[in-house]
């Protein structure tokens, strides 16, 4: 364990190394292929069965009219090309489930991002007592299983439960949560930054470790603000940081399925449904080929944001 | 692994691929499952594999531990699965051909399941159809097939608060007319709302559809093959409906979750709610054992222009197709079909009788609640029997949302309903 | 929110003895505990609850403390047949996904991060893309895939679809290509075949990582409830999750004080093991987001 902590990243590519390698073996190549295929080969053997074939299954399904009807004689069923996909953007439903989706992923990746920044700044250099002990209970909810967060939170969000008691000592009425089509949504975002919040606050603390503290004592003493510091030297310097926890909280935060599935059922209507709640939905309905379609909307959606992701902290970087 | 599964396995590779190249439907493909032969009277063989969920499927093996002593050379093995998802667990199983020899199914699924062609019609002269309540064995059809056979039933009666009913003086509504001044009656003794309604919940429509049936509204045309929601029937239902929320009776933010609304009744915030025969049970857990002696009343729904039709649940048998024993299994549902082992199913877990003949006797035949379910087991209807309902029924719930929040008028509700459902269908041509 | 100003201060550690005025540290300390309470709070209420009667859970309006506490709900929850042996699988599918996704997935990230390799760009390729695909799209044929290998009803079909994650591997890769390479290079040099390389250099170094790993898989297949359900055919075969959703949801109810003490049953195991590997795990974790 030691020896891991003491280690500091050397950022060095694998390719910096080829040249050097390929000298001194001339058939190196095969030999490193053989060798890395045979490391891979028990990875590759299961997830080519159990992770790949099933995806061009269901990429398969999602241009045809399979329905749960066919499941026996799932050859039996007819090409329909894109079908599936224009009926998804004709159906008001899933344009919704789809804004509804944009909107959680627009307010509840930079909520969580600078929630999570600011609590391990706070952790990094703010306190001093009790930092571990901290940093483990702020770490907890990520580690807790859904159905029991639920339960709690569905009483937590009663007209008369604890969150509106809490408002209604400082004055304000609450709003009955999980009721309401414009309440329902924020309340979901916020019950899932509490649940996510734990990964990215520790990604951003280990980031913030690596900043070497002179830089920014340099800042503080040429005159700078302690808050213009943090943003011209230590932001910039996260931005590869920056950059990991945009791209995992869209994966996690764009497939946005459990907490309407065991809060709202998607409603009220249709306030919080999803991309992958509607999904689910129609793989309920029987009509797989549609939600394959629906799904692969998803993984697109993904791939895109994660690319202008890259694009953008890249860019500036 | 055996060779034959992987080589299985293989060909499944190879047939999915010709998907991409595009294999159309034949028009020979049957939907539904083929008519076995009859069963003999003879005793049943073997082992019986059974799934039979929740707390059914927690008592059952005590009441098969009885078919054995009558049938020495069978052993019914029971497995307990739960409730939660398992309409997933029997469809994959059918998908995968791996499936156990009977299974319970929620009578609202049963034709889900049977469009798959994974279950087998039940055999000619196993059963009396007539012998069931008819909303029952409605339910157990599907395109001209029956693929199932009744074990319990359930419908939705009214529970009111006693207490409240007599402090005001008013007795349990009979019609549509005296349902709201009941309510209010109710309402003004201090209860917030007079009535708890569902208001877009999954499955709302189980709430809904009973007020369309009362007003006289039919909801498919005569062979099934339509949805006729737009009728001035359906409409006034749907639109009584709207008047408990627009006269305040009912709040328009029903319950989003099970077990709910049982505390709310307790404390008298709402005075009266709609629901089955586990009702006691929950009741008792929120309030006591007393409350539900002396505060609780239970009666018939009011009827409307028609009737006075409940939703009916419950759960049916089905064989599989792949059934290794299907002559035991069929021998062992004729068997939990019995009026006496019916009853005795009933002292075990409570559930209500299928079998109208099994309320002759006992606690069935003497006891006041159970006497209001078995008056409104008489007309109770199930839902549609089609493939698309449960994707229909999707397209209700949301629309039964907008009325009850206000948004939408029953009217246009209603309309786009009809819509909707028809563009949707009601499944395979056949 | 006066913290906010003071959340966003200096970006490294503090050594030196604090002898600025200690308000803004104090606000700052209040401002975290007030944040742990919120954490915590639904942490709490699971727990207070668990050992309410259900009538208590339900009442409206309910209360924070207990008032007849009592443990009924464990003693029903454990005198269940087969509860050990439901606890028994869920360890059994759980640990054996942990290490298989320990050994397989460090080795296939160590090819991916040390060795340039034919086919590698097109593998890699793919395990990204496996990463962002939502398992309710695949479940469907992957069942009738493990099911027509003839796996229905068997631990092998619990686990093997389990046993590597594209995430294992990504996580890996990440983690080994911050190994320097000077240590391997030095290491075949002296002669070390890659097996050697992998077993006595780079194993050792990536222990955080594999701290992380083992806590994901370990709660991913602990909370795990479709698969399990579909795949269990006989009750011996069940996981925890499967047996609780058997005994607290009914059709028309759902038993809140037997939901809640099997919550506490399932989420205790996970914290501990939280506990126990925490340290390497948050150091982990963070190790995989730095490049």
């Amino acid at each position: 364990m030691t020896t891991a902590t003491s280690l500091k990243p050397v950022r060095e590519k694998s390719s910096t190394r080829q040249p050097a390698q390929r000298s001194r073996r001339g058939s190196g190549r095969l030999r490193r292929t053989v060798v890395a295929w045979a490391f891979c080969s028990p990875f590759v053997l299961l997830f080519a069965t159990f992770g790949i074939w099933p995806v061009f299954s269901s990429l398969s399904m999602s241009v045809t009219d399979i329905t749960s009807r066919d499941v026996r004689t799932p050859f039996s069923v007819n090409f329909v090309g894109l079908e599936n996909y224009t009926a998804l953007f004709d159906d008001p439903t899933f344009v919704r489930a789809a804004l509804n989706t944009l909107y959680f992923v627009a307010v509840g990746i930079p909520l969580t991002m600078v929630l999570s920044l600011a609590v391990a700044v706070a952790l990094n250099s703010g306190i001093q007592r009790a930092k571990g002990f901290f940093r483990v209970a702020y770490f907890a909810p990520v580690v807790t299983s859904i159905v029991a967060v639920a339960v709690v939170w569905r009483y937590l969000y009663k007209p008369d439960g604890m969150i509106n008691s809490v408002l209604s000592v400082v004055g304000i009425s609450g709003p009955d949560w999980l009721n309401d089509p414009h309440w329902s949504m924020p309340a979901l975002i916020l019950m899932a930054v509490w649940r996510h919040f734990g990964i990215p606050m520790v990604i951003f603390l280990a980031g913030l470790q690596s900043i070497p503290p002179e830089l920014h004592e340099a800042a503080v003493v040429d005159g700078a603000s302690r808050w213009r510091a943090f943003r011209s030297v230590t932001l910039p310097l996260l931005r590869p940081t920056t950059l990991v926890v945009a791209i995992l909280l869209s994966i996690s935060y764009l497939q946005f399925f459990e907490e309407p599935f065991v809060m709202t059922s998607g409603g009220p209507l249709d306030s919080t449904t999803s991309i992958s709640y509607y999904a689910y939905q129609q793989f309920g309905f029987g009509n797989y080929g549609l939600a394959s379609a629906a799904s692969y909307v998803l993984v697109t959606a993904i791939a895109l944001l994660s690319l202008l992701q890259f694009r953008i902290f890249r860019a500036r970087a | 692994m055996s060779t034959s599964h992987l080589s299985k396995a293989i060909i499944g590779g190879l047939a999915a691929t010709l998907v991409l190249a595009g294999c159309g439907r034949s028009d020979t493909q049957g939907s539904g499952g083929a008519k076995g032969a009859p069963i003999s009277d003879s005793p049943a063989k073997g082992e019986i594999n059974v799934w039979a969920m929740g707390t059914e499927g927690e008592r059952l093996p005590e009441l098969a531990a009885r078919f054995r002593k009558a049938n020495p050379d069978a052993k019914v093995k029971v497995t307990a699965i739960p409730w939660q998802d398992y309409a997933k667990k029997v469809e994959t199983a059918i998908a995968s051909q791996d499936t156990p020899d009977a299974t319970l199914v929620g009578s609202a699924d049963l034709t889900n399941f049977a469009s798959t062609g994974g279950l087998e019609q039940v055999p000619a002269g196993l059963v009396d159809t007539s012998s069931f309540y008819r909303g029952a064995a409605q339910s157990t059809t599907y395109d001209g097939g029956t693929y199932g056979v009744p074990w319990y039933a359930d419908t939705r009666v009214l529970f009111y608060r006693k207490d409240l009913a007599q402090a005001a003086g008013v007795s349990a509504p009979k019609t549509w007319k005296e349902y709201g001044p009941f309510l209010r009656a109710l309402q003004k003794q201090g209860a917030k709302w007079g009535l708890a309604l569902p208001t877009g919940v999954a499955a709302s429509w189980q709430g809904v559809l009973p007020f369309m049936w009362q007003a006289g509204a039919r909801l498919m045309n005569d062979n099934g093959t339509e949805f006729t929601f737009d009728t001035p029937q359906a409409l006034a239902g749907l639109e009584f409906y709207q008047s408990f929320f627009t006269s305040k009776t009912a709040t328009r933010n029903g319950a989003v979750s099970l077990g709910e609304i049982e505390p709310q009744f307790v404390a008298g915030s709402t005075a009266a709610l709609i629901s089955g025969p586990w009702e006691t049970a929950l009741l008792k857990g929120a309030g006591g054992a007393d409350f539900v002696k002396d505060k609780v009343g239970v009666a018939t729904l009011p009827k409307g222009a028609t009737s006075n039709a409940s939703f009916i649940g419950g759960g049916h048998w089905t064989v599989f197709k792949k059934a290794k024993n299907r002559d035991g299994a069929w021998k062992f549902i004729r068997w939990l079909s019995e009026p006496d082992v019916q009853q005795d199913w009933h002292e075990l877990s409570g559930d209500l009788p299928a079998v109208q003949a099994a309320w002759d006797e006992g606690k069935l035949k003497s006891d006041p609640t159970l006497a209001v379910f078995r008056s409104q087991l008489r007309s109770a209807l199930p839902g549609p029997t089609v493939t698309t309902w449960k994707q229909v029924s999707a397209v209700l719930d949301a629309e039964i949302e907008k009325v009850a929040k206000g948004v939408s008028s029953p009217k246009a509700a209603l309309e786009r309903i009809q819509a909707k459902a028809s563009a949707i269908g009601t499944g395979p041509t056949r | 929110m006066t913290a906010t100003t003071t959340t966003t201060g200096p970006a490294f550690p503090d050594r030196r003895p604090s002898r600025r005025v200690p308000t803004a540290r104090l606000v700052l300390y209040g401002a975290l505990v007030l944040g742990l309470l919120a954490t915590l709070a639904p942490f709490a209420w699971m727990f207070l609850g668990s050992v309410k009667p259900t009538g208590e859970i339900v009442a409206h309006p309910s209360s924070w403390l207990p008032r007849s506490p009592t443990f009924a709900n464990f003693e029903q929850l454990l005198s269940k047949q087969n509860f050990g042996l439901y606890f028994l699988n869920s360890t059994v599918v759980a640990v054996a996904c942990v290490l298989g996704n320990l050994l397989f997935c460090s080795m296939a990230g160590y090819a991916f991060a040390k060795i340039e390799f034919a086919g590698k760009r097109l593998l890699f390729g793919l395990v990204i893309t496996m990463l962002i695909i939502p398992g309710v799209t695949t479940f469907v044929p992957l069942f009738v895939l493990v099911s027509n290998m003839g796996l229905g009803n068997s631990y092998l079909g619990l686990i093997l679809p389990f046993l590597v994650t594209p995430f294992g591997v990504f996580i890996m890769r990440q983690f080994i290509r911050d190994i320097p390479d000077a240590l391997v290079e030095a290491a075949r040099l002296d002669g070390a075949g890659e097996s050697r390389i992998f077993l006595r250099v780079i194993l050792p170094l990536t222990r955080p990582a594999l701290a992380t790993l083992a806590i994901l898989t370990f709660l991913a297949q602990w909370n795990n409830f479709l698969w399990p359900l579909v795949i269990a055919q006989t009750e011996d075969h069940y996981t925890l999750p499967v047996a609780l959703a058997l005994f607290s949801t009914g059709a028309n109810g759902t038993n809140y004080g037997l939901l809640l003490a099997g919550a506490v049953t399932v989420v205790t195991p996970i914290i501990l093991l939280f506990l126990v590997l925490q340290r390497h795990f948050i150091q982990g974790i963070a190790n995989t987001g730095i490049k």
